[in-house]
Order: structure tokens, then sequence, then C-alpha cells
């Protein structure tokens, strides 16, 4: 599998797109942290948007990067002098972390340089969420590697990675201001301000299911990041540990049985 | 003989659709083994399985005395190199830097040879130029050479020629024979256009229909298109005898029958034949082509 991965990492070298993508990743840090400086915010806002940008940069360079393989035929070339599916399944499992471990680090570097000296330092809460994170991208990236090799069409696969990416995020989004709406609302009475419980606002099982939706799928993390937690962060990161071994194994046993044309 | 690939009853099947039905081949050393069929007889999925693309629904592929499902078929893989279907080449990179990308997915830690390959295959000078800028016929000859990388002594071409102009078909022609006798590469090679075929291959096999119909060598095909006279006698002994006098070439088939070949003078032959007590019952002149001897082994219908 080395031999595997010294020939991916050497493709990524000249990538042009890789590096597009980690300097939008850095720009979007960069906007963002100057945004937080001109609105007298903290750099932990900065922070905490890091997962979309880099969601949607992965959705794109993943399918992109390995669809190529199937479209210029090169994927066989691997096959055909011996190299097992599973290598080369895994090889390009951890390529893919690698490059998305790069484009994380080129979103937080612009937030520690510019971002720390002029905004101060972030909160532990922060940097815990920084971490699991990082798990929620490692998920995506085994999804994202797992429909690429799966699916051998390059555009097509890139199509689905871009659009599941956007899906979910939607989907999140809705989620969290399901679950965010106020339990009570206040309305004018006959005796001044009475409080009114919220007909709309989920509870019991029902909550606990949309909680479980929110927590479980990867794009319900990231809006959690960015809004706010409705579970502990170690409960998210189980999740995407799940999920990662999850696809990891299902697009590796998919590979392996797959025609390859 | 000693062979670097033999299958034995090897069938795929997609759904219910026979792609390969029961296929068995022998493509001896150091040959130049042609596979000859028309569009969808199985040729390209007969490659992809001995090239690890696709797994056979039933049967036996051996590979340098390696049967499929052992642990050293992989390993003699790496004795081979395949161009399947289209040139498995980066088209955003240049000729020398697929090689380079070619080189470390074998894991070889040094680049020697690149040059050489480049060489062999006529693309010394292609310089910066990405791949996706190269003519068919370039690309070609770059997917030979990313599978030559590695040095195998196992070579496949699916359709190698498929596409390319007169010119660029000779310079293929060439490359082929150049390896088989410079570098003693054993060769596959698939194709419909059999005429082309026959000027390189010293072993053929016919598929149709998933099976391979005939396997014999490049003499064997020559004989059999060959101009020759079919005759058929009350006594092959006394035609045996008679043909020797005239010092022509001939092949008995059975106590009755023969093939001449040559130019013969029949009224000459029916006379000395009717004086030695021996009847002739028929004689008729055959001069097949490749092409007519292809129709008539696989019947000629469609397989598409």
């Amino acid at each position: 599998m080395s031999k595997l991965l010294i020939a991916n990492f050497a493709r990524i070298k000249k990538n042009k797109l890789f590096y597009c993508l980690c300097a939008v990743c850095a720009v979007f840090a960069l906007f963002t942290v100057i945004n937080q400086i001109s609105n007298k915010g903290g750099v932990d806002s900065a922070f905490r948007l890091f997962a979309v940008p880099i969601e949607a940069a992965a959705a794109v360079f993943i399918s992109t990067f390995f669809g190529t393989e199937y479209s210029d035929g090169t994927i066989r070339n691997k096959l055909i002098i011996g190299h097992s599916r599973y290598s080369v399944y895994f090889a390009n499992l951890i390529t893919a972390i690698a490059c998305v471990t790069a484009m994380f680090v080129s979103f937080t570097v612009p937030v520690l340089t510019v971002g720390l000296p002029c905004l101060g330092l972030p909160d532990a809460e922060t940097v815990r969420i920084l971490v699991a994170g990082y798990v929620t991208l490692l998920a995506f990236c085994s999804l994202f590697t797992m429909i690429s090799t799966v699916y051998s069409n390059k555009a097509g696969a890139t199509a689905v990675n871009i659009v599941l990416v956007f899906t979910l995020i939607i989907a999140g989004l809705v989620l969290s201001a399901y679950l965010m709406q106020p339990q009570y609302y206040a309305v004018q009475g006959a005796e001044g301000m009475e409080y009114v419980a919220n007909p709309n606002y989920p509870t019991g099982v029902k909550r606990a299911i949309l909680v479980f939706f929110s927590n479980a799928s990867l794009a319900g993390q990231s809006v959690q990041f960015i809004t706010a937690l409705a579970s502990p962060l170690w409960v998210m990161s189980v999740y995407s540990v799940v999920i990662f071994i999850i696809c990891a194994v299902t697009g590796a046993l998919i590979f392996n049985g797959k025609n390859i044309k | 003989m000693e062979y670097v690939l033999r299958t034995n009853a090897v069938k795929k099947e997609y759904g219910n659709y026979k792609a390969l039905n029961g296929l068995s081949m022998n493509v001896p050393k150091s040959s130049i083994y042609g596979l000859v069929g028309k569009n969808g007889s199985g040729k390209t999925t007969l490659i992809r399985l001995i090239c690890g693309l696709q797994k056979p629904t039933d049967g036996e592929i051996e590979l340098y005395g390696a049967k499929n499902g052992e642990k050293q078929f992989e390993k003699a893989r790496r004795r081979m190199g395949a161009v399947v279907e289209t040139p498995s080449v980066y088209l955003e990179m240049t000729a020398e830097d697929n090689l380079k990308e070619q080189y470390r997915i074998l894991g070889m830690p040094y680049f020697d040879g690149i040059t050489d390959i480049l060489q062999t295959v006529g693309l010394e000078n292609t310089g910066k130029k990405k791949a996706k800028n190269f003519s068919l016929g370039m690309r070609q000859r770059l997917g030979i050479a990313v599978a030559l990388a590695g040095n195998p002594d196992f070579l496949i071409l699916d359709e190698p020629i498929n596409g390319l102009d007169p010119q660029g078909i000779v310079e293929m022609r060439e490359l082929i024979l150049k390896l088989n006798r410079e570098r003693g590469i054993t060769v596959l090679i698939s194709s419909h256009i059999l005429d082309e075929l026959s000027k390189i291959a010293t072993h053929f096999g016919f598929i149709d229909g998933g099976k391979i119909v005939r396997e014999l060598s490049a003499e064997d095909l020559e004989r059999a298109c060959r101009k020759r006279i079919e005759i058929s006698v009350s006594d092959t002994k006394t035609l045996s005898r008679t043909l020797d006098r005239f010092g022509l070439e001939y092949s008995v088939i059975s106590d009755t029958e023969a093939e001449i070949f040559g130019e013969v003078n029949v009224t000459e032959l029916a006379l000395e034949l009717y004086k030695n007590n021996c009847s002739v019952r028929s004689i008729c002149e055959r001069n097949e082509s490749l092409e007519a001897f292809y129709i008539n082994l696989v019947g000629g219908k469609s397989g598409e």
C-alpha cells in the first residue's frame, strides 16, 4: 500500500485544484477573522465556521481526484500489476484524509496567526469543537471516498458528493432551527406578559429522535458547531467514528466486488 | 510447449447474459497470440478477467503456472502489462510524468529506463506536452509505454490499432514486432481486423459466442488458407505415388480424400490416375481468404 500512497501523494503534489481549494479555505478563514475584528467579535466564532467550507472543498477535491482514475482509466494500471482492491481503496482513503487535514490546517493557520493576536485566545469549548470537528471531517472523508471509488463516473460522483453535502447541511440547519425554538414564548395577556407553551416545540420521544438525527448526521454536527450544541461533543464524535467505519468497510467491500471496465 | 497463459472453461455472466461461456485458450511463451473475434464475442471481457479488473463466474485462469485465487497469481501479474480498450494514462501529465507515476505504483525506487521506454515507443521528443494534447496513436503508444514500465514479459493489447490512421497502424505493428523479437515479450493482441493480425501473429485464437472455436498456429492458418485442390479418389495411396512423381506438395486427409497445393495440370493428373486404376470422384479448387476462413469458422452470424 505504501507504493500506492507514494504515487497518490506525488499526484497531489502537482494538483492545482488541491492548492486552489486550500487557498479558498485560507481566504475564507481570513475573511471570517476580519469580519469578527470589524464586528468586535471573538476568535471563537471565526474558528467555529471551519467545518462547512472544508466539507464543500473536500467533496469537490475527493470526487475529482479519484474520479480521474476512472475517467483516464488509470485505476486499471494499479490492478493489472497485482495491487489488491483493498490496498487501492485504503490508500485512497488515507490520501483523502491527508488532503482534508491539509485543508483543515489551511483554515486554522490564518485564524491562529491573524485572529489570535487581534481577538485573543479561544475558550476551551472552541478547542474541543475543533477536535470534534476534525473527527466529523474524517467521517465526511470516508463517505466521499466511498462514493467516489464505488461510483465510477467522475462527473456523477462529483455531483453526488456536492449535492449530498449541501443537502445534508440544509437538513442540519432545518433540524437545528427546529430543535432550538423556544419551549415557551411571551404573549401580551390581560394581566401583562404571559408565557405560553410553544405547540411546535418537540418533546419526549420526538425530541429524542430529532436530537439523534442532528447528532448522527455529519452536517447536523457541523451546524451545531456554529449554532449551539444539542449534546456533548464526545457523543457526536462517537457517531462520526461509527459513520467513518461503516463507510470505509462498505466502500472497500463494494469496491472489492466491483467489475471495472 | 511452455505457456504464459492458460484458461480452462472460463465463464463470465452479467445477470442472465453469458459474456464468456467456457472459454479455454493457451498462449505459448514468446508468441504473438492474436485473439480474433467480432464485436461482442467476448475478447475484452476475457482480457478484463486476465487483468484482474473483473472476476470470472467460473473456470480457471493460469498465469505463469499460478492459478486465479492463489496468492502467487497476484504476484504473477507483476510480470505483465496491459492496455485494455483505451490507453490508461493521466491526460493532465506529460509522457515522462505518466511513466514516473507508474514506476511509483510499481514501487521502483529509481526512474532508470524511462528514456529507453520512451525511445522504444517513439515518444522521446514529446517534452512537456501533456497527454491530453497527444494524437490517438501517440496515446496508444504512451499506454504501451506505461504497460512496459516494470519490464514485463507478457503484454496484453486490446484492439491496439482501433482508430489509428494507416501510418499509425504500421508504427504499431513495427512496435509490437520489435517488443516481441528484441525483448522476447509474449504479446496477446485482440482484434477484429484479421488481415492486420495475420501480419504479425504467430498463433491465433478465434473467439465466438464467448468460446474459443479454433486455436491454431500461423503456419496452420496459412496452410488452411492456401490455394489448393481438394480431390476425392478411389485410393489415396495411388494418388500419393502419382503426386510424388509429379513433384507436388499435398496432404492426405483420408483414404479417399487429399489436398494438393500449387499449380496442377488436372488433365495430366486424371489420365495418370486412370492408367493406375484409380478413379477421380470429384475435384474442387479452393482459394480461401483469411476472412472466408474466419466467416466459415464462426458461421457468419452477428453476435451483437
